[in-house]
């Protein structure tokens, strides 16, 4: 699967939000390495901070940041050290781009589809516009979309075709990188399903990376060979997929995949109680520990680190190593 | 079935909406968004409406309530029919048969505590005169959906709640007038995974506790599986398939259903060798549709008879229906 070649490395990156109720800890100690071809799906409830990572990486950040550092290495370079203009010139949609949360409803209801794929070839390689549309053109078949859909308006278009236009917008640039936020949710099972089919083909035709974030594990398991769990800002498993489905270990980990509803076993699903905590004023300890059913005095009083516990597979819980 | 615990029997019950094309327009076209569905729920039971977005789901609930009035068909409750019975005369069965929405966000008036959002109902119906009594059936519903300790929770305004609490008040709502009736349209799909299944499983303990009748409405079959007795499945504003949920899951006939099967994703690190094979395309429009099987234009299987002819409802195994002509028997 994975050829060896790393393409993008991210080092103790933080995210903090200024809000009027104090500040928002996004994202702490985010550390992980994607290499050539592999899809790391990033799994976590609602609020985890998924999106956040998605913007931090592309840089497209909303204007109450409190704390944003680390360091992203992107094939080798730390392109956090790169100034606005630099890292519009070379990094966003150049070599990362992105499908936003909720991008089928993002198109400008003005605006061609077509013109709108085109647009960051325009904005940031700049392109002719004529030779631009024709790409976009091009973008718009692989889709699996008649060309002519370039001519229509979004709201012509049903959501999961205008989907499959926001996929074209992110691969019109060539990228190495694309992160994937939520790139289904919100469509049919069938066109859920068409989608991931052409995910995956697209994939391997153009030898892609992707960062898939989900919140759905079994979907997250139709594309990932790696999965990081976040919970409360914190990636608490890094593992590979294979590993993961088969042996999670971390007990948010285990909780989330018990609480998937299967077709194919009997298994009955079941739920963590419980609801995530504030990010504001995180719990002390494992910021998992409250609802915890494994939590003993340590879990609350210090904070696990990644602790390995095979190879390339970290958890960040008490229970592992020489923890207990 | 022993017809004294039936509780909702529809029989060909239709809701088409009426467009006009431009205002001065004088032909009028129908939204044909339930068309000919038959089937019944015992008490106590619950039943999944399975669809896709659009295939007539949220439109049927309504109709169940008799939010809209059908355009065809009947709709007995308890052995009565009420299905054209006046607004002001179906008081009674607004207190036997109340909704669950989709939005827990949505579905609160912000300034009203969570004990006034309870009240309201008892206010509306005015079943409970004193204050008191109506505290107790606030507290109690509350003790039922499990937001307990009651006092923290009933003075607490919506956006101090999360998703999950949200969809917990506006359950305890939906059974504070002890129907025996609920239609829960879409309850979870806006939750995470865990909420979902502590949700779900809430709803299934109410349903045997209080002897509901359950609608649950989904788009999502794998949640089906632990909390209904029977599924239904929607396309296009027909019923596809029903039989026991267990029976769907296990042994699917109708083409559509094997489809949304295999797209169902599972969790499963296989899965990312393999593409699956689903049919392309989309849902047809419901504008005055054509006579034919609406799955035609997608199935993999289709035949002449299928883009000629609407099939009728084939008994393919007992208690097991589909609607697809492979089940015509010769
Ligand atoms: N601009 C902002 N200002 C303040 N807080 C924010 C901002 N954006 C997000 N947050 C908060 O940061 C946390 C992480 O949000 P984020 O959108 O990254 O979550 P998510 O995992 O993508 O959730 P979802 O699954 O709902 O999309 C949440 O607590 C959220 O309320
Ligand atoms: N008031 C209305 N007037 C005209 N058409 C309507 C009306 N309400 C619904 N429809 C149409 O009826 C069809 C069925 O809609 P309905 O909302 O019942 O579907 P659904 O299965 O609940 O979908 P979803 O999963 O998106 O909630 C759709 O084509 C819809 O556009
Ligand atoms: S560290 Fe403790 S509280 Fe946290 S997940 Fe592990 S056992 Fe549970
Ligand atoms: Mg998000
Ligand atoms: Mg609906």
């Amino acid at each position: 699967m994975s050829s060896g070649k790393t393409v993008l490395s991210v080092r103790d990156l933080k995210l903090y939000y200024r809000t009027r109720k104090g500040v928002v800890k996004a994202l702490e100690e985010i550390n992980f390495d994607l290499e050539k071809e592999d899809v790391l799906a990033v799994v976590g409830e609602s609020g985890c901070g998924k999106s956040t990572l998605a913007r931090a990486l592309v840089r497209v950040l909303p204007r109450n940041i409190h704390t944003y550092e680390g360091k992203v290495f992107l094939n080798g370079r730390n392109v956090m050290e790169l100034d606005e203009e630099a890292f519009r010139r070379e990094v966003r949609w150049k070599k990362i781009s992105i499908v936003f949360q909720g991008a089928m409803n993002s198109f400008n209801p003005v605006y061609k589809i077509g013109q709108q794929v085109a647009e960051p070839l325009v904005i940031h390689d700049n392109v002719e516009k004529k030779e631009a549309l024709k790409k976009a053109r091009q973008l718009i078949e692989l889709m699996g979309m008649p060309g002519v859909f370039a001519e229509r308006y979004p709201f012509e278009l049903s959501g999961g075709m205008k989907q499959r236009a926001a996929i074209a917008m992110a691969l019109i640039t060539n990228p190495e990188i694309v992160i994937l936020d939520e790139p289904t949710s919100a469509l049919d099972v069938l066109t859920q399903a068409n989608i991931i089919n052409l995910l995956k083909r697209i994939k391997n035709e153009f030898r892609l990376s992707y960062i898939f974030i989900t919140h759905d594990l079994g979907l997250a398991s139709e594309l990932a060979n790696k999965v990081a769990v976040i919970y409360a800002g914190k990636i608490v498993e890094l593992s590979s997929a294979d590993v993961f489905y088969t042996e999670p270990k971390h007990p948010y980990s285990r909780g989330l995949i018990a609480s998937v509803p299967t077709l194919t076993t009997d298994r009955k699903p079941e739920f963590i109680s419980g609801a995530p905590p504030s990010l504001i004023d995180p719990p002390s300890g494992c910021r998992f520990h409250p609802r915890c059913r494994f939590a003993w005095d340590k879990c609350s009083a210090e904070e696990p680190g990644m602790i390995k516990v095979g190879e390339d597979h970290l958890v960040r819980c008490w229970l592992y190593g020489d923890g207990k | 079935m022993n017809s004294d615990t039936r509780l909702l029997e529809l029989e060909d019950l239709r809701k088409w909406f009426e467009i006009r094309r431009g205002f001065l327009s004088s032909r009028v076209n129908y939204v044909k968004a339930v068309d000919g569905v038959t089937f019944s729920l015992e008490e106590g039971k619950a039943v999944s409406l399975v669809g896709e977005s659009g295939s007539g789901k949220t439109t049927l609930g309504k109709t169940i309530l008799r939010l809209y009035e059908p355009n065809g068909g009947r709709i007995l409750f308890q052995g009565k029919d009420i299905t054209h019975t006046k607004v002001k005369d179906l008081k009674w069965y607004r207190r036997m048969a109340s909704l669950v929405q989709q939005d827990p966000f949505g579905a609160f008036a912000s300034h009203f505590t969570v004990f006034r959002a309870l009240e309201e109902p008892l206010l509306i119906h005015n079943t409970v005169k004193s204050r008191e009594e109506r505290a107790e059936r606030v507290f109690k519903a509350l003790e039922e959906v499990r937001l307990t300790p009651v006092e923290d929770f009933a003075y607490k305004y919506p956006h101090m709640l999360s998703g999950g609490q949200l969809q917990r008040v506006a359950i305890a709502r939906a059974i504070i007038l002890e129907p025996r009736l609920i239609v829960a349209d879409e309850p979870v799909s806006m939750l995470d995974a865990s909420v979902r299944i502590e949700i779900l499983t809430l709803l299934r303990r109410l349903q045997e506790r209080l002897r509901l009748g359950v609608i649950y409405i989904t788009h999502d079959l794998a949640t089906t599986r632990f909390f209904s007795e029977s599924a239904l499945i929607m396309y296009a504003g027909h019923v596809m398939e029903k039989a026991s949920t267990r029976e769907v899951l296990r042994n699917p006939l109708h083409p559509y259903t094997k489809a949304l099967l295999i797209a169902t994703p599972d969790p499963n690190p296989q899965n990312r060798s393999r593409f699956k094979e689903v049919p392309p395309g989309e849902p047809p429009a419901l504008v005055d549709p054509p006579k034919n099987c609406r799955f035609s234009p997608r199935c993999p299987r289709a035949f002449d008879k299928c883009f000629k002819e609407e099939p009728p409802e084939f008994e393919a195994a007992p208690g097991h229906w589909v609607k697809c002509w492979l089940y015509e028997r010769s």
